[in-house]
């Protein structure tokens, strides 16, 4: 390839990032706007969110404590082995605190958010635009942005923050039973140090990361969804893209927070 | 009972110039001036999505209220699409007239729960009033369209259609399609009432009914296919 062809790759992918990023920007503060405006709640609206809640946040449950359980189990074996070949056992507490609750929760709120809720939402938007459903929706003078998005992308940062902080206990409840069985480490002076080592920079990052990376999950899904045009075919095209730009968008969220908080 | 608000006496509703719709198969253009509480037939399938400027027309302009589309704002467009009722020809395939995941009445309800300063109980109210007037006794079905008859369907859209609490145009397609023959007098009653309160009516269908039965008279009436 001639160093033109590469100029000419290279700002053609940067023209693509810099564009869904605007989008991006410009639905979430459309989608803010109507956030703080109380008359934008009315009826369908309010029943959209309750509705994303329940399906993205409290369905997930049970499936989120199964995967807190199992994380908290793997996260402190492997703690407590390294720690206890290194000689600082002590430092138990906030290895855990550091592991489950600065990484992982986040994470895996996010990851759940993505594998139950993402593909649900685009599909669903995306086999509305296709059969001509959004187009019945606009003839009424809705605003798709406070209708379709706005509450998608609200419910889902609820849940996902609510889905971390589930997490988080499922995991920190599975270490104790785990430490139960394997050692004689008392758990009392444990959950202090873990809770003691929590900077507010911590839970800022907890509660940001979930919540700020659902609601740019929310904002992609319906993004991409309602981008669909054509044939059938078109929606899993959307798909594929909504979950490959939700995982992306996860990491740059992560990888902003552990800047802004941490440096 | 809500007073309709509609269009003053005299003043341009509709003004398609040269308009052809990508449904109809006529090759001729359609030039049509639509005032308040005046009635146009036109012959053919659906043309909402353009008339509402939904979607790109293969030619000509449509002025709702003296403007296209192109020229208002976003909040603009969507108040006056709110001044609009539809009912969507159902046998339209890649036109949807319900929403599927929302149940009938939801669907019903929709539009007008956007309007500011309505209160969902006078949506209701009004909403109900009609449905016993079109005969849907229970009330608007509760299920989704999927599981509910044809007949309480197209009545469900036509109380959708005369929701809106200022109606300045009436687009109707295939209004008649499925429904009881018991109802339709009743929705007749209605449009006569609606135009003579100013709103302006479209009804576009394959075959024109028998208007004269019907006791409506069409200002325009292109029957070209």
């Amino acid at each position: 390839m001639t160093f033109t062809g590469v100029l000419d790759r290279t700002g053609r992918i940067a023209h693509s990032i810099l564009r869904r990023t605007f989008y991006l920007g410009a639905i979430s503060t459309e989608c803010f706007a109507y956030i703080v405006r109380p008359a934008s709640w009315v009826q369908p609206v309010r029943s959209r969110l309750v509705k994303q809640i329940l399906f993205g946040g409290v369905e997930a449950i049970p499936f989120t404590v199964y995967a807190g359980i199992l994380m908290g189990i793997v996260l402190t074996l492997n703690s407590y082995e390294w720690l206890k070949f290194t000689g600082r056992i002590e430092f138990l507490g906030p290895a855990l605190s550091i592991l489950v609750i600065r990484e992982a929760a986040p994470f895996f709120a996010c990851f759940i958010i993505i594998s139950a809720s993402a593909s649900a939402i685009t599909t669903e938007l995306a086999n509305m635009r296709v059969s001509g459903e959004i187009d019945l929706i606009e003839s009424h003078g809705i605003n798709l942005v406070q209708f379709l998005i706005m509450p998608r992308a609200v419910g889902l940062s609820i849940a996902g923050t609510g889905l971390a902080i589930v997490f988080v206990a499922s995991a920190l409840a599975a270490s104790a039973v785990g430490l139960l069985l394997i050692g004689p480490v008392p758990l009392s002076p444990l959950f202090d140090s873990i809770f003691r080592s929590l900077s507010p920079a911590d839970l800022c990052n907890l509660l940001g990361r979930s919540f700020v990376a659902t609601f740019l999950i929310g904002v992609i899904c319906c993004f991409e969804g309602l981008s669909a045009a054509g044939a059938t075919t078109a929606v899993p095209q959307a798909v594929t893209r909504a979950m490959l730009r939700s995982v992306e968008t996860t990491l740059v969220v992560s990888v902003s927070f552990a800047l802004l908080t941490y440096l | 009972m809500i007073e309709l608000e509609s269009g003053e006496k005299g003043e341009v509703i509709l003004e398609l110039e040269n308009v052809r719709f990508d449904s109809f198969e006529t090759d001729h253009d359609i030039n049509l001036t639509l005032k308040a509480g005046e009635m146009a037939f036109l012959r053919g399938e659906s043309v909402y999505q353009g008339v509402l400027g939904l979607s790109e027309l293969p030619r000509g302009n449509i002025r709702f209220l003296g403007k296209q589309w192109e020229e208002r704002s976003v909040k603009e467009t969507e108040s006056l699409r709110r001044r609009i009722g539809v009912v969507v020809n159902p046998d339209r395939p890649r036109s949807a007239s319900w929403i599927s995941n929302l149940d009938v009445d939801e669907s019903v309800y929709l539009g007008a729960s956007f309007e500011p300063g309505r209160s969902q109980s006078s949506v209701r109210t009004r909403a109900k009033e009609l449905a016993i007037t079109f005969g849907l006794s229970e009330g608007i079905p509760t299920t989704r369209s999927a599981q509910t008859a044809p007949g309480d369907l197209i009545r469900s859209q036509w109380i959708r259609a005369l929701l809106p609490s200022r109606l300045d145009l009436l687009i109707l397609e295939n209004p008649l399609d499925s429904a009881p023959t018991a109802s339709v007098a009743p929705f007749i009653a209605e449009i006569k009432k609606a135009m003579a309160a100013g709103t302006s009516v479209l009804w576009v269908s394959e075959s024109p009914p028998s208007f004269d039965k019907l006791g409506l008279s069409p200002t325009f009436f292109s029957n070209e296919h």
